[in-house]
């Protein structure tokens, strides 16, 4: 009888405690595992092997180190402990002595001159670097020497701060670097892979020996779950403890109304843009394309189809807060000017108050990519903007691969374009360093590999052989000002907005994410110091 | 009317309200739904009798012009499929044994096709336009009435007045004209129901999984959006995703009362026994 009355009490109180609301658990800054929702398979995570930039190569820095690291808009010491140069053209890196590779073996100047040389041979994967602007590189004792064919004031943050080093003993016998196995990747980074199913995901181990101290988390398990809804159900269960995919704007309250979910938001330099074919009459015009822009609100693209979650874009491309920087210049919109302006043009308002421009009407379609939610919204109201000052645009919604292959067939621009408009997006590298700026603009298809509008202009062209020929970093920022400001008078596309970064993470399991602007909050940094 | 008993009356009358709605919604002006009128979000009020949209836009415009692209989509889908179907049933029931057999291999291999996987992978491949996914949707869907078709064609074929035509020498074209014809006409009616009820309903799932135009007001489009908006997870899904909702599962509920009853007209044999 008693028993069962003990029976009774404890049945009753297990039904009080799942019938209570959840509980608010307390933040967790240390933890013994940490599970992260990745969306697709990332190979064998070596710098050559990964699948993606974001979160691939992310996951590969954990493993692997690079001389230095990016830090808020500089950089700070890695394995290299300092940047000793005078002319941005010879870099002496004193090296931080008695680092090991998981393996146990030391970490050597040998291994830097090998890592320069392997990325110079293998120019292929997604973290791979392009080294090719290093002309020499020597050891000396504990220290580097490399030596650059032109000044580059850039170079550390662009290539140190991203070339993960690898192990020689390990390296020299693999000839095939994209079949290169998870036996290849060992790194000196704060994690170790241990374990590695395709169908599963990946186990990381906590380095107990790294050199910025012991991980604060013992293993990171990312698990691949395909279905952005499933991963974000994952989360609100708690069997994922962080979500690599950004959260949408529509979806932010009601996660973050969770018990237990925080959400880790920043800047993030991921663009969206209105870009206009260069090539294709009227575009061909900077009068034209000016007038259409001052046409658009961006502000109300941000409030309305971000919901408030991102910046309006600057006329100059650049984030007013990337390290490229430069000025924030004024939004161009201005509904009464965009209408003077096309009167000026000769565009006078024809039938159904579509203008009609050199005997043509007005109407141009605009692509959008359909899985795009945030796209799709801005080109429907970037079509009533439009038609406020006598221009008809048509929505023509296409998957990400059709519009592709309209707007940048087999990603070659030498293979020309045929579209009107369209809705485009460049990942946050693009506008990490000038130099890869220069690669929207450039008329030269060599140099500007990016300039998906075939816009082509004598100024910008001058503007960017001057901010090549820089050699201080003053001189190259103000060379990136003049670019911007070039920029935002020629428009070969209307930079929109850029997003903010949310990213959805359970504070019972773990809540030391640190944002790192440029990395989001999947970076070493989150797990030590 | 009558003859089409109380549930095809039901089915008629709900059928012809939703078809009142889409014409009302061919008439409203371009702009109907896609113009910003309201605040994002807002719940119904005066001006907005379904609330808006996450840009704003009136749901209720919204949701009598999708009444339009639905349904027209639906019939033209449904008038194209029948008259193939008719050609083609009747081409393998009366014409020669070769193409018989080859119209009804080929019909057999397109039924062991799952539909709906095809018509998803078909739109994700060449487009969301209206006219192709009318287009994908006939390829997909003539196989079924086809066959029924043609046996209904082989049926009249040996009824005994036809017989009799036949051995007096009456050509091909006068027995499908004057005997023919009053066998088979009213089998085109079910076939045509059923085919359009099946078009809205696919054409809607498409739609939803984000592989129609997601820019142009549809019942599908609009409960697209609210998977996007999370509007599930707020009381908003009582007049943004119920509406039209409601609508798909009227509009098919109409078809198949009106497709059960001329059926039982046609074919005594399948109505329920009263008890």
């Amino acid at each position: 009888m008693k028993y069962s009355a003990v029976l009774v009490f404890a049945l009753v109180a297990t039904l009080a405690a799942c019938s209570g609301a959840p509980a608010q658990r307390p933040a967790a800054q240390a933890a013994k595992t940490v599970t992260i929702a990745i969306s697709s398979d990332e190979g064998t995570l070596t710098p050559f092997t990964n699948e993606s930039g974001y979160p691939g190569d992310n996951l590969v820095k954990l493993i692997f180190d690079t001389l230095l690291v990016q830090k808020g808009e500089s950089v700070a010491p890695s394995l290299a402990t300092a940047v000793e140069t005078t002319d941005n053209k010879v870099f002496r890196l004193p090296l931080r002595t008695g680092v090991t590779w998981q393996d146990g073996r030391p970490f050597t100047a040998a291994d830097v001159v090998f890592s320069v040389e392997f990325y110079r041979e293998n120019l292929s994967g997604d973290s791979a670097i392009d080294v090719r602007p290093i002309r020499t590189v020597k050891a000396d004792g504990d220290a580097v020497t490399m030596t650059l064919a032109a000044p580059d004031p850039e170079f550390p943050l662009r290539i140190l701060s991203d070339m993960a080093m690898l192990p020689k003993h390990l390296w020299e016998s693999v000839t095939k670097v994209n079949e290169a196995g998870t036996d290849k990747a060992i790194g000196t980074g704060p994690f170790r892979l241990t374990a590695y199913d395709k169908e599963r995901g990946y186990t990381l181990t906590a380095n107990p020996g790294y050199f910025g101290g012991k991980p604060k988390v013992d293993t990171v398990k990312v698990n691949v779950i395909p279905q952005e809804t499933t991963q974000f159900a994952a989360l609100r269960t708690g069997e994922v403890s962080l979500s690599v995919r950004n959260v949408p704007p529509q979806q932010r309250a009601s996660l973050q109304s969770q018990p237990n979910i925080g959400i880790a938001e920043g800047t993030e330099f991921a663009s969206t843009m209105l870009q206009f074919n260069t090539t294709r009459p009227p575009f061909d015009r900077a009068e034209v394309r000016r007038a259409l822009a001052k046409a658009v609100d961006v502000r109300d693209l941000v409030k309305t189809a971000l919901l408030g979650q991102g910046t309006p874009g600057n006329p100059g491309f650049v984030h007013p807060e990337s390290p490229v920087g430069g000025p924030a210049l004024p939004p161009l919109f201005d509904v009464e000017a965009a209408k003077r302006e096309l009167d000026a043009l000769g565009a006078k308002p024809g039938p159904g108050g579509v203008r009609t421009l050199d005997g043509k009407p007005m109407s141009y379609e605009l692509l959008v990519q359909s899985t795009s939610t945030d796209r799709l919204r801005s080109a429907e109201l970037i079509r009533d903007m439009l038609k406020n000052v006598g221009v008809e645009i048509k929505v023509t919604s296409l998957d990400p691969d059709s519009l592709d292959t309209k707007v940048w067939p087999d990603y070659d621009v030498k293979k020309g374009r045929n579209y009107d408009l369209t809705m485009w997006g460049w990942s946050a590298p693009v506008m990490q360093t000038s130099s890869q700026i220069v690669s929207l603009f450039d008329s030269d298809p060599e140099d500007g590999n990016l300039n998906i509008g075939g816009f082509a202009d004598a100024g910008v062209d001058k503007a960017i052989d001057e901010l090549k020929a820089t050699t201080t970093p003053e001189k190259r920022a103000e060379a990136a000002a003049a670019l911007q400001q070039k920029i935002a008078e020629q428009l070969p596309f209307l930079t929109l907005y850029y997003r903010n970064g949310a990213y959805a993470y359970r504070k019972d399991a773990y809540a030391g994410w640190t944002w790192q602007n440029g990395l989001g909050v999947l970076h070493s940094g989150s797990f030590v110091g | 009317m009558r003859a089409l008993g109380r549930q095809g009356r039901t089915g008629l009358a709900l059928l012809a309200v939703i078809t009142a709605a889409a014409v009302y919604g061919l008439l409203l002006p371009d702009s109907a739904g896609t113009a910003r009128i309201g605040e994002p979000y807002a719940p119904p009020g005066p001006g907005l009798p379904l609330g808006a949209d996450d840009l704003g836009r009136s749901l209720l415009d919204q949701l009598l012009v999708g009444a339009a692209t639905s349904l027209g989509l639906g019939f033209l889908v449904a008038l194209v499929v029948t008259a193939l179907a008719a050609v083609i049933g009747g081409a393998a029931a009366i014409g020669p044994r070769w193409l018989s057999s080859l119209i009804m291999r080929s019909i057999d291999v397109m039924l062991i096709l799952p539909e709906l996987i095809l018509f998803i992978l078909a739109a994700a491949f060449l487009g969301q336009s209206f006219g192709i996914r009318v287009a994908i949707l006939v390829v997909l869907m003539w196989p079924v009435p086809a066959r029924v078709l043609r046996a209904g064609m082989l049926t009249a074929w040996s009824r005994g007045h036809l017989e009799v035509a036949r051995a007096m020498g009456a050509p091909r074209w006068w027995l499908l004209l004057r005997h023919g014809s009053y066998l088979i006409g009213p089998l085109l009616i079910p076939v045509f129901v059923r085919a359009a009820m099946r078009a809205i309903l696919y054409d809607a799932t498409l739609s939803f999984l984000g592989l129609g135009d997601p820019t142009a007001p549809s019942w599908g489009t609009t409960l697209y959006w609210v998977q996007v908006n999370g509007v599930f997870l707020s009381e908003a899904w009582v007049w943004w995703a119920l509406p039209p909702g409601l609508a798909i599962t009227l509009s098919v509920l109409a078809l198949a009362l009106i497709g059960t009853a001329v059926e039982e007209r046609l074919n005594p044999a399948l109505k329920e026994v009263p008890a």
